[in-house]
């Protein structure tokens, strides 16, 4: 697929990550949102409808829900049930601390419909110091469940330096269960901010790990790790940051951010309570605009390697006080290597026209 | 596989298709395929396939439409029995 034709943006998302409600009952130490409790004005089941109605009408083709945890919201399955009738396919990412036989029945009852089960480790050892004491036997509880009514899931995990070594245990856990893995980068975003020097991978991990990714073409990763392509050969994927591009992010009260893992005020392009809602942020807002003109520069721009990396990835940049022109910090050359300073907004080079809302 | 110019087709309920810039997007939600089709013309052939004539009918109409010589004509018969094989469209 051609790197400059999708760079420039699409009339609509291929999909969109919509994180439904901050409300979590865990506190993972990585969460990219900052997930605790509701946030005053998050989306009414009205507003909520009207924004599929929108997401319909613009054929996106699937939401990725998540949060905060999705199935505290109350509204959870009734909004589910409407994206799934009106054409919409959902994934939504949980804990699986609130998959429930009722719960568990309607997931199996839905067409169209993708579970990812969150584990950071293939043992409580490794995963409940990240996610919480308890929670790696209560996911495996969820995926029990979903298992016994043949619901075939997805182990979704956050790779760490912490958990690298039972990347092929947790493949085998999730190939076991009938299901596939998907792997996601650790990102600097929300309280990752605070854990990012100690729990990113190394550089020999990442290089293992694209050597890994190549040997399990059927392990999932969101194009999570297209900074790691710079090796040789691409990863599967489109191997290409697509914030505002081919997806974006709804946040709980309405913010329509680049990504998901850039939930900041500089990176919203306005909120679906704006006039012209969802669609006019997508089709007018000037940051997204600006993201579809925008190359990496700096040393990327020079280096041989940018038709298969193209700079790495915005959100880890940003949020390690980077430039969105500097090399990604696990640029594989280490180009990207500097002291981090975690919680450091460099600004983007935009002007204040520019990041008004469109 | 070519298609089969005497029967009607119709995109099925499980497949999605988007017009773009560059052409469009098909969707399957059955096997959550995306497919990226660089076609303008294909495309709104697709979004205008609704299964009531022959196929061989509904392509000369478009084609005579579109002003698309016999080469071209062609080419979208070609692509659709391609797409036939990807369950993106299906004889009825």
């Amino acid at each position: 697929m051609s790197y400059d034709l999708l760079r420039k943006g699409l009339e609509a998302p291929i999909c969109l990550t919509w994180e439904v409600t901050y409300e979590c009952n865990l506190r993972c130490a990585h969460c990219l949102s900052a997930s605790d409790h509701a946030r005053p004005g998050e989306l009414t089941t009205a507003e909520a409808k009207a924004l599929i109605d929108e997401w319909v009408e613009m054929k996106v083709f699937y939401i990725n829900v998540g949060g905060g945890e999705p199935l505290t919201r109350p509204d959870f399955f009734e909004l589910m049930d409407y994206s799934l009738d009106n054409g919409i396919g959902v994934k939504f990412s949980t804990n699986g601390t609130l998959i429930d036989d009722a719960a568990a029945d309607w997931i199996a009852s839905r067409d169209y419909l993708d579970v990812q089960i969150s584990l950071d480790g293939a043992t409580p050892e490794t995963n409940d110091p990240v996610r919480g004491t308890g929670s790696y036997k209560r996911a495996r509880r969820a995926m029990e469940r979903l298992a016994e009514r043949g619901f075939k899931f997805k182990i979704n995990s956050v790779l760490t330096r912490q958990n690298f070594h039972q990347l092929d245990d947790l493949y085998g856990l999730a190939t076991g269960y009938g299901g596939e893995l998907r792997l996601t980068r650790l990102r600097p975003s929300g309280r990752g901010q605070n854990v990012w020097e100690a729990m990113r991978p190394t550089r020999s991990q990442n290089r293992s790990l694209y050597e890994w990714l190549h040997a399990h073409p059927d392990v999932l990763t969101g194009d999570s790790f297209f900074h790691l392509s710079a090796y040789g050969r691409e990863l599967q994927g489109m191997n290409m940051c697509g914030a505002g591009r081919i997806v974006c992010c709804v946040d709980p009260v309405g913010e329509v951010y680049a990504c998901p893992f850039v939930l900041a005020p500089e990176f919203s392009g306005g909120n679906v309570r704006d006039d012209g809602g969802f669609a006019g942020v997508w089709r007018g807002s000037p940051l997204f605009e600006h993201l579809r003109d925008w190359q990496v520069g700096g040393t990327c721009q020079t280096c041989n390697a940018y038709d298969l990396c193209h700079g790495g990835c915005m959100a880890v940049k940003h949020f390690t006080g980077r430039s969105l022109d500097d090399p990604d910090p696990d640029c594989i050359f280490g180009n990207g290597e500097k002291e981090t300073v975690a919680g450091t907004f460099v600004p983007l080079q935009l002007s204040r026209d520019q990041l008004g809302r469109g | 596989m070519p298609v089969n110019t005497e029967q009607s087709y119709k995109v099925p309920a499980q497949v999605s298709v988007r017009q773009e810039r560059f052409g469009g997007l098909v969707y399957r939600y059955d096997n959550r395929a995306l497919l990226f089709l660089h076609s303008r013309a294909l495309v709104d052939f697709l979004v205008g396939l609704d299964g009531e004539r022959p196929l061989g009918e509904v392509l000369e109409e478009f084609a005579v439409e579109r002003g698309l010589n016999d080469g071209e004509r062609q080419a979208l018969e070609n692509a659709l029995g391609h797409l036939e094989g990807k369950g993106i469209i299906r004889e009825l």
